[in-house]
């Protein structure tokens, strides 16, 4: 029993990881450039393969999100730069400040392939700049997300379904000659069963459906520290109440596609 | 059969494929990349507003033929642009009648090529928006040749163009003509306005009563009109009392009665022969009639038109030719008179009872006692002819004459023509001669002269009572106005070639050349009249091209007239398919012509159980379909110049029949007629191709397939095995449609067995 026990602490390593707000929806975003045809409201439409485009490129191309003359500001302690971007190997500076004048850098990186999420000290403030250092051509950003961390109190149990959702179709001759076809690629596939919750965390989740509507998508780290774009599939079912006041719920991510 | 990139075909024919769906949506000025996914390939962004591709475009047919699609298109409705939804920016900037491209693109893992290795499935068109609801909508799709069909293809004559038209040319659409063509009706686009008197006139009047001064077409508000005979100019017209004002009568001037026609005299009349610059009008015909060439002038580019144009006077002079009606004969009296005689012969009475109308007096000559020949001379003069030109001038004479003794006496008009009226060893005491002269000119002096020898007994050789000349005319003013328009705008017809070729040959390869081919007036049609590209043109053209200038002597050739073979380009297309044994479709975005021959097709793939999904379906043609005597009627008489309407207006008929049909079924006639053709090989040959496959039932099958057949297009033959029908198992079939269904990469195929004979 012990080594049982010793093997579920070894998978509870990882923690479930949300990234479901995106600070720059409820501001105001201004970019050094826009190319109509790609607009900056793609910066946060949560959808990773409409890109914004700038028309230009000068040094820096800055991206900058006003979120309002009265506070209280949000907590923000992660960016998320989406895939898809042409930004690799530049130099971002993610800065804040209260006067639109005196920026602090709050992150500095070297972007780099695919999802980029960087962490730092957690901050409230009215303005926030992503600066792309130099950039050689035009910038391409499919999202960017200026975020805050959440993670569940109690993670999910054993027995979560891990795995992918495939998208083929299976044809057959009259000879039994089989053909398949695939459409589009395959996509992380996570169902989670969660137990024995106090009311807070079930209050955290219902948070979290909140945030997202029920329908916008959403980063997530998975206990095997896999970060990928994910949604919801179907609304979350009803908690199920559990002996001693506590909740089970058993609900479904999967990964979006671009 | 479709051509794939060769680094596709492995990628289809294999067991697992990854089809990836993605449009190019044309707008003016730009185009939409749009797929279900976003991606990027081909150095364009393609961005999913589209919905589940294979899905929504359920049941595209490979558009052969004329039949439409089912099919319509699901987009994303979300934010596009400035725009908070998509919808938004399509009802700015309208999709419908827009036209798309659609592309597969076969993946290998999941990955983007780096070449372009699409393959443009078909060129559709858009229809209406549907299903609009808040995430998503749908547009539907149409075929591209259902799309071109609602395209103008002719223009109507009207009162804006052409404000002088006859009203039965209105509203008629202009010729577009096809080849070498003759009688060509042309339409009368320039001939004045007629009215009616609205009431009695007399000879002094200076205003001119009509029933009507601008309907249907408006008198100038100055100008020459006729009525009867006369031609009066007016200065003035009232439009509310329905007049033409400041009359000047003539030398013509007549009491008229209410209901008389009047009519715009104008100084040139024309008539449209094609809305098209032809390339030659060799003939033109007034009534049937030919028309020599210095009486009517031809513009081949009258503003883009082609134009036959008439001088009044020749227009005038041609109403005789035709000779609708009864005549008008009006006399012309003599002003003036005069006689002179060579001295030393008798005389009596004077010159001016040439001219008094009283057929009782005149005067003329005797032989006296003296020797000699002697001349006399009666001369009349007229004013100048103040009205139209006459069908016929006649001088008439009463006269007598006595020429019976010696050689060389004569008694003759020698003005303005010379027509002898009385010869030597004649004798007549009072004749009234009508003398027809060759012109239709009316002389303004008319002379006689007689001849004789003195030395003969004493008797009266000559004598004139009077003389004055009598001019005939159409009677073009009986009938009313409905009668007058006819007369007033006879049918006018040439006979000339249609389409030209630019100067670089684009149809023909030969700059200038007529365009005639078969496969030339398709092309000229969907290019130079319909607006699509040149790239449209697929390669099957060309070999459809050289086929038809081989397959009889002197090759297939249209001629004929557009707007009898249909008033769309789909009618139109269609009847030149079921005249040339052919058939227009529309695959992989660009137009293909294919020509159905006799010798044995070749097989693009061999079908069996391990590509048939389910058990294929057979059937055959009906029986009511069973013909086994062909009758084509050909060579259509345009014009009905030829009289043929009476007996269903086309001038060659051929019969094609199959005596083996005939004796299993006895005779199944089936008749049709060929508006295009004029050459009787060509409908013999074209008919028999009907006869081969409507003598007997057909076999049909219905195929369907997995993706292995996706390269046949519609009119491919393939062989069929593991056919349930021994006898039929490894013969070949034609593809009459396949209908793809995308969302199981599956295609449904109908197909019709290949007849040899």
């Amino acid at each position: 029993m012990n080594i049982v026990a010793v093997v579920v602490e070894s998978v509870a390593t990882y923690q479930l990881k949300l990234y479901y707000q995106n600070y720059l929806e409820s501001g105001t975003v201004t970019v050094t450039s826009e190319n109509s045809s790609y607009p900056k409201y793609r910066l946060h439409d949560r959808a990773q393969g409409f890109l914004f485009k700038g028309s230009s490129h000068p040094d820096p191309f800055q991206i900058k999100a006003d979120l309002g003359a009265s506070g209280p500001y949000p907590v923000i302690d992660t960016i998320i730069l989406g895939k898809n971007h042409n930004l690799i190997g530049l130099t971002l500076i993610l800065a804040y400040s209260d006067n639109d004048a005196d920026y602090t850098t709050a992150k500095l990186w070297i972007a780099t392939a695919g999802i980029n999420r960087q962490s730092f000290t957690q901050a409230q403030h009215r303005y926030w700049r992503l600066s792309i250092v130099a950039p050689p051509s035009d910038p391409e950003i499919s999202e960017l997300f200026l975020t805050k961390l959440f993670s569940f109190e109690r993670n999910p149990n054993l027995g979560y379904g891990y795995g992918k959702q495939k998208n083929v179709t299976r044809l057959e001759s009259k000879a039994g000659y089989a053909q398949k076809t695939k459409w589009g690629g395959t996509r992380n596939r996570r169902i989670y069963h969660l137990t024995k919750m106090e009311d807070l965390q079930r209050i955290d989740i219902e948070t979290f459906e909140d945030g997202i509507d029920s329908i916008k998508n959403f980063y997530i780290e998975d206990l095997e520290g896999n970060l990928f774009f994910a949604e919801l599939p179907e609304t979350l079912p009803n908690f199920v109440a559990e002996p001693m006041g506590r909740w089970g719920l058993d609900f479904t991510i999967q990964e979006v596609l671009d | 059969m479709k051509s794939f990139p060769a680094a596709q075909i492995p990628l289809i024919e294999r067991p697992h494929a990854e089809p990836l769906y993605f449009a190019h949506i044309y707008l003016p000025g730009e185009t939409l990349y749009f797929s279900d996914r976003n991606f990027k390939f081909n150095g364009h962004d393609y961005e999913a507003y589209l919905l589940d591709i294979p899905k929504t475009l359920h049941s595209i047919n490979q558009n052969g033929g004329y039949l439409n699609i089912s099919a319509s298109l699901a987009f994303r409705n979300i934010a596009f642009r400035s725009y908070a939804k998509l919808i938004d920016f399509f009802i700015a900037n309208p999709i419908t009648r827009r036209e798309m491209d659609l592309f597969v693109l076969y993946l290998d893992n999941g990955q983007i090529p780096g070449a372009d290795v699409s393959t443009k499935l078909h060129r559709l068109g858009f229809g209406e928006i549907g299903d609009i609801a808040s995430e998503t909508f749908t547009v539907a799709l149409s075929s591209l040749l259902h799309l071109i069909d609602r395209k103008k293809l002719f223009t109507q004559i009207n009162r804006t163009n052409w404000p002088n038209a006859a009203p039965d040319a209105i509203g008629k659409y202009e010729n577009l003509i096809v080849g070498s063509l003759r009688r060509i009706p042309c339409h009368p686009v320039i001939v004045g306005a007629v009215s009616t008197l609205y009431q009695d006139m007399s000879a002094i009047a200076s205003e001119i009563y009509l029933s009507d001064v601008d309907y249907p077409v408006a008198f100038p508000s100055s100008g020459t009109v006729q009525i009867g005979l006369e031609q009066i100019t007016y200065t003035g017209k009232d439009s509310v009392n329905k007049k033409l004002t400041g009359c000047t009568r003539g030398l013509l001037a007549r009491v008229y009665k209410r209901g008389e026609p009047v009519w715009e005299i104008k100084s040139s009349y024309k008539y449209l022969a094609a809305g098209q610059s032809m390339k030659s009008i060799s003939d033109v015909y007034i009534a049937g009639v030919r028309v020599a060439p210095g009486d009517r002038t031809v513009n081949l580019n009258d503003g883009g038109k082609s134009t036959i144009t008439f001088t009044s006077k020749t227009l005038l002079a041609n109403q005789g030719a035709h000779a609708h009606g009864s005549k008008i004969f009006e006399p012309w009296y003599p002003t003036g008179a005069s006689w002179t005689y060579d001295a030393g012969q008798g005389a009596w009475g004077v010159a001016a009872n040439l001219k008094d109308r009283i057929e009782g007096t005149g005067c003329g000559q005797g032989i006296t006692g003296s020797s000699g020949e002697k001349n006399a001379y009666y001369t009349v003069t007229f004013p100048s002819w103040p009205g139209p030109i006459p069908s016929a001038v006649y001088v008439h004479v009463i006269c007598y004459w006595d020429l019976g003794f010696l050689a060389g006496e004569f008694f003759k008009m020698t003005a303005p023509e010379t027509i002898l009226i009385g010869i030597q060893g004649s004798y007549v005491s009072t004749y009234m001669a009508k003398l027809k002269l060759s012109g239709t000119s009316v002389p303004t002096t008319v002379t006689l002269q007689s001849h004789c020898d003195m030395g003969s007994p004493v008797r009266i050789i000559t004598g004139v009572y009077e003389i004055w000349i009598e001019l005939e005319f159409d009677n073009i003013a009986s009938g009313g106005e409905n009668s007058i328009w006819s007369k007033l705008a006879p049918l006018v017809a040439c006979d000339g070639d249609g389409f030209q070729d630019d100067g670089s040959g684009t149809y023909t390869g030969v700059a200038n050349a007529l365009i005639e081919n078969s496969s030339d007036v398709r092309r000229y049609l969907l290019v130079g009249r319909l607006g699509r590209s040149m790239s449209e043109i697929g390669d099957s053209f060309a070999a459809a091209r050289t086929t038809y200038a081989g397959r009889i002597s002197g090759g297939y050739k249209f001629a004929g007239i557009l707007s009898y073979l249909g008033q769309t380009p789909e009618e139109i297309f269609r009847k030149l398919d079921e005249q040339s044994r052919s058939q227009i479709r529309e695959d992989g975005g660009k137009f293909e012509l294919t020509f159905h021959g006799d010798s044995e097709p070749s097989s693009a793939m061999t079908i069996d159980n391990t590509i048939y999904i389910e058990d294929p379906k057979f059937s055959q043609t009906s029986m009511v379909d069973i013909k086994n005597l062909i009758r084509v009627a050909f060579d259509f008489d345009y014009s009905g110049l030829m009289d043929s309407r009476k007996f269903g207006g086309y001038l060659q008929q051929k019969e094609v029949s199959n005596s083996a049909s005939i004796t299993k079924y006895g005779e199944l006639p089936e008749d049709t007629a060929f508006a295009a053709v004029k050459i009787l090989a060509m409908a013999e040959d074209v008919a028999n191709w009907s006869l081969l496959q409507k003598k007997d039932v057909v076999p049909l099958v219905s195929l369907p397939c997995n993706r292995m057949v996706r390269k046949l297009e519609r009119g491919d033959y393939f062989v069929l095995n593991d056919c349930p029908i021994a006898v039929w198992e490894g013969l070949k079939w034609k593809i009459l449609g396949i209908k793809e269904i995308p969302e199981r990469q599956a295609f449904y195929i109908d197909a019709i067995q290949w007849v040899s004979s």
